[in-house]
């Protein structure tokens, strides 16, 4: 997360399960944060308000449970699941009013 | 020098000229006679086809056909025949490269040669039950066969031996029966199918003389939607051996046992008594969920007919529960004995009776932080396979394939896990698994001489393995990992979401790098990505999947170095 900047930040949790995006409300002060996925895949994108003026990130997103480097079960079908189930596209990323409208400012 | 049986068969005029066809063994005899060692005279090329081919030997119990070893090779199945003449009474066993094949009827014993009619001739020694022979099937290829005689006696005698061709399926089988001393005896291949219920109990089969003698009502038809166990045991008269096909393809031979008088007083029908009992040819096996049809064979045929009984019973998914209490193996149950060392070679286990059969050395427990190479094997005497468990009750991971059974023992055994691993008669199996806590249960699917051993070893990297606690940040995007000294190299694994296409392998990058700017991806695509450390050509795991989004940020006050991280564990960090 970036350090400050705005004065408050949104941190929308999207499951790649179908299930509704959860806005996460962070103060202005945040520099991180943690979210509990449950074990599902979920992306993430966070924006920024600082007086009238709005901002957001790319996307990012995690596949929990793929990495063989930990205790955790493999579960590297998940993207493909997720991919072959639509969730991607269920969700619009490109089409979001939110997150799609502004410049590429990368 | 004869001893005054042979005298005896002096008096048969016909019979004292049917011995000058013995001429060499004769000069044997003459030794053996005479108090001094019988010196070898083989190896003695037997032609498969060709005939009786006589042998002789001198004095002791038990002592090998000096003519020995037999020596043959064929491009198909042959039938090998050994029947004493003359004075009746020896019995013999018949050995290659010290591993017991067969063993020869059990006959009444007549060491003063009282039969007022003894015959030299082994046709005719064959069709009369008081002579021993033994009758047995090999598979194609070179063999080398020696004969012992283990119940000598006079002393002094003679017997013969015939190799043919022979089959009971198909027209060249037809064909070669005509040349085997069996000939217009051979059982018939099975006219109808005969459908089996899966734990519906014992099914009878029955089959004739000839070698082999297919059981008349096969083939034996029966599916199921899970594995399953098949036995199949001899009952009545013992000495009998089974070969079970599919198709072409042999799936077990039953037990090899000794021939007994038939009929005799231990002699039972009981299939549940004969499976008990350990002198009756037995086999249990496990065949997979699809539908079957299993044809047996009597491989050895002594008794020129006989009863058997066959069953198939399904099998729990996973025995080898732990501490169930469920393990055959000599009741010491299956509780927590196998802790495994990582890198520690070799572990041994074993298992008993049953199949399936689970290893008493369970689980195998071992905690890696970092993916590791599970191997495992049989050893010791082949036809075992294997299934390995996760967990109690838990997942299978793999299945070693069955190789067929072997005799036991025989040519080439081992149990020197390398060995066994790298021989490919052997049941073995190489799986990975990620980091983690692991308990693994062994069973033992095919279990064909009711106990078994093997091995299992788990290999893994030394040092600490790189490329965990993976991060992406928005910008090329930019992936950071952690770093390690067990890798050798990393790749990144990129795989394009949007547009689709076939994932890249980006790198390799030097084991000493923590970090990968990914800028060759075009704006406004989504890829998601991984990194897997090397150690030389093996991969070491994967770490946490990735994905990014170019071209979604918007507005006046882009949040900047937005980072996401999954540390290996269900939690996001952000």
């Amino acid at each position: 997360m970036p350090a400050g900047g705005a004065d408050s930040y949104t941190l929308l949790a999207i499951p790649l399960t179908g299930a509704p995006a959860t806005p996460i409300s962070l103060p202005g002060t945040a520099t991180s944060t943690t979210h509990a996925t449950g074990g599902l895949p979920y992306c993430y994108v966070l924006a920024g308000v600082r007086g009238g003026a709005f901002g957001s990130t790319n996307l990012l997103c995690g596949f929990p449970g793929v990495s063989t480097l930990s205790a955790a079960e493999s579960a590297w079908g998940q993207l493909q699941s997720a991919i072959e189930a639509g969730a991607l596209g269920g969700h619009s990323l490109q089409g979001s009013t939110t997150w799609a409208a502004g410049p590429d400012l990368r | 020098m004869v001893n005054h049986r042979w005298m005896k068969l002096v008096g048969y005029g016909a019979l004292v000229l049917g011995m000058a066809t013995l001429a060499p063994s004769e000069t044997v005899m003459g030794a053996a006679a005479n108090g001094g060692p019988v010196q070898p005279l083989g190896p003695t090329a037997i032609t498969v086809g060709g005939g009786w081919r006589a042998f002789s030997w001198g004095a002791g119990a038990p002592v090998t056909a000096p003519d020995s070893p037999f020596t043959f090779s064929h491009s198909s199945s042959v039938v090998v025949t050994v029947v004493d003449v003359a004075c009746v009474g020896d019995e013999f066993t018949i050995v290659s490269q010290g591993v017991p094949l067969a063993y020869s009827t059990k006959v009444t014993q007549d060491p003063e040669c009282n039969d007022p009619s003894p015959t030299l001739d082994p046709a005719v020694a064959l069709d009369r039950v008081e002579y021993s022979r033994a009758v047995f099937l090999l598979s194609a290829g070179t063999h080398s066969l020696d004969v012992q005689i283990t119940t000598n006696m006079s002393g002094t005698r003679t017997a013969h031996i015939r190799v043919d061709t022979g089959s009971c399926e198909g027209s060249a089988g037809a064909g070669a029966q005509a040349a085997n001393p069996n000939r217009g005896r051979a059982g018939r291949v099975g006219p109808m199918a005969t459908a089996l219920t899966v734990g519906g109990g014992w099914v009878p089969f029955q089959w004739g003389a000839g070698l082999p003698a297919c059981a008349e009502d096969g083939p034996y038809t029966f599916s199921h939607t899970d594995s399953v166990k098949v036995t199949v045991v001899d009952t009545v008269c013992r000495g009998n051996r089974f070969r079970v096909l599919e198709g072409t393809t042999l799936v077990e031979y039953t037990s090899l046992v000794g021939v007994a008088f038939c009929p005799d007083a231990a002699d039972t029908e009981d299939p549940d008594t004969a499976l008990a009992a350990g002198t009756y040819s037995k086999g249990t096996f496990t065949l997979p969920a699809e539908a079957h049809a299993l044809a047996i064979q009597a491989i050895a045929n002594p008794h020129g007919a006989g009863l058997g009984f066959i069953r198939v019973d399904a099998q729990p998914a996973n025995p080898c529960t732990f501490g169930s209490g469920r393990s055959s193996s000599a009741g010491r149950g299956n509780v927590g004995q196998g802790a495994v060392t990582i890198n520690g070679g070799w572990a041994p286990f074993v298992w008993g009776t049953g199949a399936p059969a689970c290893s008493t050395d369970g689980p195998f427990t071992f905690t890696s932080t970092a993916q590791v190479d599970v191997k495992v094997t049989t050893a010791g005497c082949r036809g075992a396979a294997l299934k390995v468990y996760s967990q109690s009750g838990g997942t299978l991971l793999q299945t070693t394939p069955g190789r067929g059974r072997g005799p036991c023992p025989a040519p080439g055994d081992t149990t020197t896990a390398d060995t066994a691993f790298a021989d490919a008669s052997y049941s073995h199996a190489a799986f990975t698994l990620p980091a983690g806590t692991h308990a693994l249960a062994i069973e033992a699917t095919a279990n064909p001489f009711g106990g078994g051993s093997g091995f299992l070893r788990v290999d893994g990297p030394t040092g600490t393995v790189g490329g965990k606690n993976l991060t992406i940040t928005t910008g090329n995007p930019d992936l950071r990992w952690d770093a390690g000294t067990a890798q050798t190299a990393y790749y990144i694994v990129r795989a394009p979401i949007t547009p689709p296409a076939a994932a890249e392998l980006l790198g390799p990058v030097g084991p000493a790098e923590v970090s990968y700017d990914d800028a060759t991806v075009p704006a406004g695509t989504f890829n998601c990505y991984l990194v897997a450390p090397l150690d030389g050509n093996s991969t070491l795991g994967l770490g946490d999947l990735l994905c990014a989004f170019d071209g979604l940020s918007a507005g006046s006050i882009i949040p900047g170095a937005f980072t996401l991280g999954l540390n290996q564990s269900p939690t996001a960090t952000l």
